[in-house]
């Protein structure tokens, strides 16, 4: 049986007393990729914030199989947030949880970069990249960690219908070769169909959660 | 297309300009060239020799050393807290905060008298800084440092004065960054710690702006006159130096070792200020809007009201801004009454009554408001057309793709900046006596140099507002068949009115408080300002117990009339608007 990397029970959060959501629950199994869909304003980032840290629950529990959170737990903001005094070597080295040797950060950097089929990008200003560029250096980057889940907040909804459809399979592609799990909220239905293993509409999240 | 009447009528006035700031320090060096008989090189090489030159320079670069250290320590913690979090008074807070840098310095150093006083809070403390006994004078005995309380005292006064530098550089950075930025730098590997975060995030966000609000706090504690000449009586500065011996500089024949000390102690301090300046102006350019922006009310939000530690440093911080200014209005109620069994204080409005009888000076105080404000208003008359002319001038240049030129003229209107006040009233003064001796008994002669000094503080808030105007509202005004007049009013002057009404504030309380020059120029007691009326009755003997008083009701005249101009200034400022003063 694959154990569950995290399990959420009984969630609830609202702003200045108005409710977002409550009794919310959802469980992710090792290396599974899940897709929230729901409509723009439903919560959707408000559960990805709350369960990366950024945002605290008023009730209920966010359990991780890995000791930390912020260790276990990567997150790709909607749009790519990279420092414009660092160039694209020196944002992805950011994600390092402990410094590298120059020489082993080149090479891991080089790697990562191929990786995504940005070879060459090292020294590049982050100015002068693309949206579509910008947002798989952003992914590299939380990736370096070694997340146990990652959490995507519609990461690719600004770019164009082509760019978002093969950077989504891309993503799938490369989450599956690194064995990690993912939450990916979305409002778009075939980015969800394209990206997950399993599609959970945001109405569902509400149900009972079922005991083992 | 400008047309080429424009044109011809923009290049007078940029050159008139040029010329006309840079001309009283070329005057004045060529004229104590020709006193004393040495090149400015040799002036320079002279310089360790001139009679308290050395003490005067070391003393000089150590305050404006520290005070900028003390104003980073000061304002920093602030400046954070103040743009970190909501605050129901956010506007009051900012205009108390950044009036000390609008404030007479003559009225700053009267407070700071006054705090450090033997009646005062501290005194009573133990913390003795005038008279230098108790712990300070301990101090003094060991390490054999003479007056450490009055230095103390002056780089305190000018972390005060330099605060809102601080507060207007950081504050809107701090207030404005996408709060995005912080959350992802705390989830990457290397923004999982305080120090990570420190180095990777807020130093590239912040450096700049902090080390550029340092490099002016150095400058201005360079250049300060009033507040060395009140606090530090027993010390020199470079500029302190200059105006003692300024008076009986330039005269051939006549103590030509003072022009020697002027005219090195001029050339060693220009280079300074110059470095200084070019510091400054590099790390500006550094702190730019590279990074995300967002709305002040939507980053703040994110981050709640302040904290009990936000609320103790910023309500600490209010209270410091405030000190000096209350201490002076209420030490003019404050009569001394010398009886046989000792001094007594009591409450009156006897000072105010002497102030606007003018029963202790030439002057009284409506008469010397009326001098300032007339000083005032033809500075702004002069300075706002000019620095308007000025800044458009540049932003012309930028656009048409000469950078250089641009640069080149923007670096040129900074250079009033590195001149003193001093070495400004000095060669006006000079350059008068010289060529038009007549002209030395019009009494408006202060405006030229008040001019002179305000003009880069006009383009510095002009500039960046011209260059955030979008060319597309002028088009859109224009296609939509409105008169040039209407187009350029709701295509272009609608956007920089507000800018427009902050520099014009700003020149009439800069030109209110000015004091190094008008001491300089103001030779005829008719023609007192308010500043030079406080700094005379301030001089005379203590015996009449009025005269303090007297002077403390000019001061407090001068702070609320400032402080008047500020709080309109503030009203009309943009969100987020801080480099520009």
């Amino acid at each position: 049986m694959i154990e569950s990397v995290l399990e959420i029970k009984n969630l609830a959060k609202s702003f200045d007393e108005v409710g977002v959501f409550s009794g919310l629950n959802l469980r992710l199994d090792g290396n599974e990729i899940v897709a929230i869909l729901g409509p723009s304003g439903c919560g959707k980032s408000t559960l990805l914030r709350c369960i990366v840290g950024l945002e605290e629950a008023e009730r209920g529990e966010i359990r991780f199989a890995s000791k930390r959170r912020e260790e276990g737990v990567g997150y790709l903001f909607q749009q790519p947030i990279l420092y414009p005094h660092l160039n694209v070597a020196a944002n992805i080295a950011l994600g390092f949880k402990a410094k590298p040797s120059k020489k082993e950060r080149q090479i891991t950097i080089a790697r990562e970069l191929e990786s995504v089929e940005l070879d060459g990008f090292e020294s590049r200003r982050v100015e002068s990249l693309s949206g579509g560029e910008a947002q798989r250096i952003a992914l590299l980057r939380a990736m370096l960690g070694q997340p146990e889940v990652l959490l995507l907040d519609e990461p690719f909804s600004a770019l164009d219908l082509e760019t978002r459809r093969s950077i989504t399979v891309q993503t799938r592609k490369w989450l599956k070769q690194r064995n990690t799990a993912a939450i990916h909220v979305t409002h778009d239905p075939e980015e969800a169909e394209l990206m997950a293993d399993r599609v959970v509409p945001w109405q569902a999240l509400f149900d009972h959660f079922e005991e083992e | 297309m400008p047309r080429n009447s424009e044109l011809v009528g923009r290049g007078f006035v940029v050159l008139s300009y040029v010329v006309l700031s840079t001309l009283p320090f070329v005057y004045a060096m060529a004229r104590l060239q020709m006193v004393t008989g040495q090149t400015p090189l040799e002036a320079l090489v002279n310089f360790p020799e001139a009679y308290g030159a050395i003490d005067a320079l070391r003393f000089t670069l150590l305050e404006a050393s520290a005070s900028a250290f003390l104003t980073v320590l000061f304002g920093f913690p602030i400046a954070w807290c103040l743009g970190r979090y909501q605050w129901k008074h956010a506007t009051m807070l900012r205009a108390v905060f950044s009036v000390p840098f609008v404030m007479p310095a003559i009225v700053v150093a009267m407070g700071f008298l006054l705090l450090i006083d033997q009646q005062s809070l501290l005194y009573k403390t133990g913390l003795d800084l005038r008279t230098e006994t108790g712990v300070i004078g301990a101090y003094a005995q060991r390490t054999g440092w003479s007056h450490p309380g009055h230095f103390l005292a002056l780089i305190i006064a000018h972390a005060w004065f330099n605060l809102s530098l601080m507060i207007r550089f950081v504050e809107p950075t701090v207030a404005r960054l996408d709060p995005a930025w912080e959350e992802q730098m705390s989830l990457l590997g290397q923004g999982q710690s305080t120090f990570g975060r420190l180095r990777h995030l807020w130093w590239p966000v912040l450096g700049p702006a902090v080390l550029c609000a340092a490099s002016l706090s150095f400058l201005f504690s360079f250049t300060s006159f009033a507040l060395v000449k009140w606090l530090t009586p027993f010390n020199h500065t470079l500029e302190s130096l200059m105006a003692s011996y300024g008076g009986s500089a330039g005269i051939a024949d006549y103590r030509v070792d003072t022009s020697e000390i002027v005219m090195s102690a001029s050339i060693v301090q220009f280079l300074i200020l110059l470095s200084a300046l070019y510091l400054t102006s590099t790390l500006q350019r550094r702190h730019s809007s590279r990074f995300a922006l967002v709305s002040e009310h939507g980053a703040q939000a994110s981050r709640g009201p302040p904290t009990f530690k936000a609320k103790v440093t910023v309500y600490a911080g209010f209270v410091f801004a405030l000190a000096p200014m209350v201490a002076a209005s209420t030490a003019s109620f404050r009569i001394r009454n010398k009886t046989d069994t000792g001094t007594t204080y009591t409450w009156g409005i006897e000072a105010w009554n002497a102030a606007w009888a003018g029963n202790l000076s030439t002057l009284n105080v409506a008469e010397a408001l009326a001098n300032s404000m007339v000083f005032a208003l033809g500075t702004l008359i002069i300075a706002l057309p000019v620095g308007w002319i000025l800044a458009s001038t540049i932003h012309a240049l930028e656009i048409s793709n000469h950078h250089r030129l641009a640069k080149a003229l923007d670096v040129a209107t900074l250079l009033p900046l590195a001149i003193s006040a001093i070495m400004v009233g000095l060669g006006v003064l000079l350059g008068v006596l010289k060529n038009m001796p007549s002209l030395f008994q019009w009494s408006l002669l202060p405006i030229l140099p008040h001019v002179i000094l305000t003009v880069p503080f006009v383009v510095r808030i002009m500039l960046p507002a011209m260059r955030s105007v979008d060319p597309k509202w002028k088009e859109q005004a224009s296609v939509l068949g409105l008169s040039p007049l209407r187009t350029w009013y709701h295509g272009y002057f609608s956007f920089i009115r507000g800018p427009a009404v902050v520099a014009s504030s700003l020149t009439l309380a800069f030109s209110l408080g000015e004091f190094g020059a008008s001491w300089l120029l103001v030779r005829t007691g008719s023609w007192d300002t308010l500043s030079v009326l406080v700094d005379t009755l301030m001089s005379r003997p203590k015996f009449d117990p009025l005269v303090q008083p007297t002077a403390m009701a000019a001061a407090t005249v001068l702070m609320l009339l400032t402080f008047f101009l500020f709080i309109l200034a503030e009203r009309f400022r943009a969100e987020g608007e801080g480099g520009g003063f």
